[in-house]
């Protein structure tokens, strides 16, 4: 009895020692890709302690290079200088494209409008545009809605669409995707932008300078509010980092990459 | 029969793809095609073909930017080169006054040309050096504090070691950084404003830069150096010993930045050892005073600088101020504690990088300069024509095309022993590469 029970209290003890932990942080668009898949990993792989942080693209490559996390999230590659600062530590960080970021701008149902520029976006929502009658629609208030600054989608569409201009302070805040479609859809005259996979029937999607805005436009490039996520490790991955980066990028991660509004790869 | 076909063509798609990623960075292009012209056949998914194409390039950039490439050296892998081109047409007046009995106008045509090149020989090791135009002892605009070259009998413009410093940093103390040569202007201090020291002096010595982050957006930095002003040179049997003619630095500041918002300060204390030595410089009188200095400088100087992005639409604006106290001990009755002060205050809105055509930015200044602030002919050069001296200027900057800017810089100062004031227009074209 005495010896099951050493037997048991080792293999314990090599459970809780060999139990792997994994860091991720950076920022706060693939942040709930990234919580999402931990939770779903850690479901299947109970011996896995996954802890997710938000702060920024920035913040998370720097905490890649000082190795204080293992997975770095940014919506933007990584720059030169941070690359260099990586190898200076003897770290290199290794790119992976989780999924596609791709900004929808929707119109009530009933409006004329099926084109807009990216100026006139910009316009429309820093308030320099009021009325649908100056870009090519009838003579209508613009009610411009948009996603809350807490968001992930406002940032992106703020550096994607706005050159980081602030939105107009009249805009109507709105605390997710599906809440911009319901009051797009029963708002005359309103403007609103949600992830691409949140388009429906309800609202209309206008292009931007003519390119729709779909999953092939978006994977390839061509329609203008989109971008690659990343996750970047130091490194070919390896170990419990590898085996989460495969979930991520299985059909079973790209589905969580389409439920949570982005496009997937697959 | 179709999905193994497809497997395998993936597989055929990734080795070439790793091939001519191994082969030379140069074909990352074709990457790009091969895989879209595989995705719009349907062999891969568009999916895929972003993967490896966005990938592709990170690998790249990441090899480039660390200079892993095989074919050329460590350090030409990251070497970055910098400069600028500027064509510059200046027109200084002053009014008839007791000195200039017939007053005084000019216009200069001047070019200036800037060339810089930097590059890790280690991962902790930078060597930097640039080399730019200027003007011969006995031929004008000879001092270090300018870069012009003056266009006259079509003459060539001789061109100057400006700066040539080796950089170290020390990979046990993050954010440590020791430079030694002739140091790149800014690793001696930070500064606002270019009250004491203009951006063109790059002094000769050992820069010490210490920077962390102590979290909440707030970095602390610390800045230090030893500067050469001239040469030790003591005969047996010379009476008068005065010492080597050095400079020493010593700046601890503290920066805050959150969104739109960031602030700086900085309180640099700058001690000259010069009492009793004649500084060498090219134009004697301008540079240093003529003759052997009468005095030590002991200059305490506390600098700021507020910037808001964004205020109005993409337009942000900046307050800054520095103030510097000459707090030696009087040499002479002439030299007491009401001429030895010195402050500049500015305002700037506009954009905030000048960019693309369109971005501009427009500051406005006003400065006053007593007589023994700070040594002769410090400063910004373009200000202090008429040092002691008071005055305003102006700037607007607008941006051409990509690289290429239009500046339009206006200093009006008085003098404060009452002379007439002296103008000075200048308006540049710069390019940058």
């Amino acid at each position: 009895m005495k010896k099951v029970l050493a037997v048991l209290a080792v293999m314990l003890f090599a459970v809780n020692v060999f139990a792997g932990k994994i860091v991720l942080e950076g920022s706060t668009t693939v942040l709930p890709i990234a919580q999402r898949a931990a939770e779903e990993y850690m479901d299947a792989n109970s011996s896995v302690d996954i802890t997710v942080r938000g702060g920024g693209s920035g913040v998370g490559i720097n905490s890649l290079v000082s190795g204080t996390c293992d997975i770095a999230n940014a919506s933007r590659a990584i720059k030169d200088s941070e690359i260099q600062a990586a190898a200076s530590k003897g770290r290199k960080p290794k790119a992976f494209v989780v999924a596609m970021d791709g900004i929808a701008v929707i119109v009530n149902a009933g409006n004329s409008v099926s084109n807009l520029s990216k100026k006139q976006v910009m316009d429309i929502y820093t308030g320099k545009v009021t009325n649908w009658y100056e870009v090519g629609g009838k003579n209508e208030k613009i009610v411009v809605v948009s996603r809350d600054s807490a968001s992930g989608t406002f940032e992106s569409f703020g550096e994607l669409a706005l050159n980081k201009q602030k939105v107009v302070s009249s805009a109507l805040m709105q605390a997710s995707n599906q809440a911009i479609v319901t009051t797009i859809s029963k708002t005359p005259g309103a403007i609103g932008y949600v992830g691409i996979g949140y388009i429906s029937s309800q609202v209309k999607a206008v292009s931007i300078d003519g390119v729709a805005a779909d999953n092939t436009t978006v994977l390839t490039g061509k329609y203008p509010y989109s971008r690659p996520l990343f996750m970047y490790t130091n490194g070919e991955p390896k170990g419990d980092v590898k085996n989460f980066m495969d979930f991520v990028l299985s059909a079973d991660g790209q589905k969580i990459v389409e439920e949570e509004g982005f496009v997937p790869l697959q | 029969m179709r999905a193994k076909l497809v497997k395998q063509l993936k597989k055929v798609v990734l080795t070439l793809t790793a091939v001519v990623f191994m082969s030379n960075v140069a074909f990352a292009g074709e990457v790009d095609k091969l895989a879209t012209i595989l995705a719009e056949k349907g062999i891969i998914s568009y999916g895929e073909a972003q993967r490896i194409i966005t990938e592709t390039k990170e690998d790249i950039r990441h090899q480039t930017a660390t200079g892993k490439n095989e074919n050329l050296p460590l350090w030409i892998q990251r070497m970055q080169i910098k400069g600028d081109i500027r064509v510059r047409s200046q027109i200084d007046s002053a009014d008839v006054d007791a000195v200039n009995t017939n007053g005084d106008y000019r216009i200069r045509e001047r070019i200036r040309l800037r060339f810089g090149i930097e590059t890790y020989a280690l991962d902790s090791l930078k060597v930097a050096f640039g080399i730019a135009t200027g003007a011969l002892a006995g031929t004008g605009d000879k001092n270090p504090t300018s870069t012009n070259h003056t266009f006259e009998a079509f003459n060539k413009a001789p061109i100057f070691l400006d700066y040539a410093y080796i950089q170290y940093a020390a990979p046990i103390i993050e954010g440590l950084v020791v430079s030694g040569g002739k140091v790149k202007n800014g690793l001696q201090l930070w500064a606002p404003s270019q009250l004491i020291w203009k951006n063109d002096v790059n002094p000769d010595g050992l820069a010490i830069n210490y920077t962390t982050d102590v979290g909440n957006g707030i970095n602390v930095f610390a800045n230090a150096g030893w500067y050469a002003l001239g040469e030790l040179r003591e005969r047996t049997n010379t009476a008068v010993k005065n010492g080597m003619p050095t400079l020493l630095i010593a700046q601890p500041g503290a920066s805050y930045s959150k969104g739109d918002f960031s602030a700086k300060v900085g309180l640099s204390l700058q001690q000259f050892y010069v009492k009793g030595n004649t500084i060498a410089s090219n134009e004697p009188g301008t540079w240093w005073s003529s003759g052997a200095e009468i005095m030590d400088y002991s200059l305490v100087n506390p600098g700021w600088e507020i910037k808001m992005k964004n205020v109005v639409n993409d337009y942000g604006v900046s307050f800054s101020g520095d103030f510097v106290k000459n707090v030696t001990e009087s040499a002479t009755q002439a030299i007491n504690d009401q001429n030895k002060e010195g402050y500049i205050l500015c305002i700037g809105i506009g954009d905030d990088k000048i960019g693309s055509f369109g971005t501009w930015q427009a500051k406005g200044a006003y400065r006053r300069l007593d007589a023994y602030a700070i040594p002769t002919g410090w400063g910004n050069t373009d200000a202090y024509s008429a040092k002691p001296g008071k005055g305003w200027e102006y700037s607007l900057a607008l941006g051409l095309l990509a690289n290429l800017s239009f500046n339009l810089n206006y200093y009006e100062m008085t003098n404060l022993d009452g002379q007439a004031p002296t103008r000075l227009t200048q308006f540049d074209f710069i390019y940058k590469f």
